[in-house]
């Protein structure tokens, strides 16, 4: 079953089902310096995830137009996650198997940046945020 | 496998704002969807009724157990599974929260 269909069978009628997902779009990446400045240098190749994110709004649009739920609110956002260092971030890419890929030319910009002056790596996504009510 | 340094993730707070924005948690029966070691769950869940809070990620749901405030035990469960084959009561929820996880 589908996890659309398993929430619009879990919700009392009028519940809210809330979805928050990345826009489709590669996600940006920027060192943040201690001193405050801010240095982009890349975006993140997410092909596949950009894939899914489609698959994944069609889907919330066929439970619309098969009657069961209607669009209420929407906002939009940015996901900011924040690597204290090259090597946590590579590493944390390993362990949860993300699926977007990494230039070598990005992850030699952050060490370089990173081994003059302290800081963090940020990997930003525009996101949105929308509600679903359950017929 | 070394240990994995966790990143800062929402690092200012923009998605937790969003959400709850765009719904009211006060009395709500929730179920979340993909709530990994809690991260969305403790913005929210110390003013709903109740949450069940669920993932595939056994190791996530055991931080999110350990992570659970005292005040919260008994009124937050996380349940290691894929919500796709849980058994769930039928119309019991009034709040669902899928974050990255259709």
């Amino acid at each position: 079953m589908h996890v659309l269909n398993k929430v619009h069978c879990s919700l009392r009628a009028g519940g809210v089902l809330l979805d928050t997902h990345p826009e489709p779009e590669n996600p940006s990446i920027e060192v943040r310096l201690a001193s405050g400045t801010v240095v982009p240098i890349g975006t993140i190749d997410a092909s596949a995830l950009i894939s899914n994110i489609h698959t994944a709004r069609a889907s919330l649009g066929q439970v619309i137009a098969s009657g069961n739920f209607h669009p209420e609110r929407e906002v939009t956002f940015e996901f900011l996650a924040e690597h204290a260092s090259v090597e946590a971030w590579l590493a944390y890419r390993e362990q949860r198997d993300t699926t977007g890929k990494l230039s070598d030319t990005v992850i030699a910009r952050a060490r370089t940046l990173l081994s003059k002056s302290p800081g963090v790596i940020v990997v930003r996504e525009r996101s949105r945020a929308l509600t679903l009510v359950r017929i | 496998m070394s240990a994995l340094v966790e990143p800062r993730l929402d690092a200012d707070g923009s998605e937790r704002r969003a959400i709850r924005e765009l719904v009211d948690f006060s009395g709500k029966v929730v179920l979340e969807i993909g709530c990994g070691t809690g991260r969305l769950t403790w913005c929210y869940a110390d003013s709903a009724a109740s949450v069940l809070a669920v993932d595939l990620r056994e190791p996530d749901i055991e931080q999110a157990r350990l992570r659970t405030p005292q005040s919260l035990r008994g009124r937050v469960t996380f349940v290691a599974a894929d919500a796709t084959v849980l058994e769930l009561p039928a119309g019991a929820f009034t709040v669902a929260l899928l974050s990255r996880s259709i």
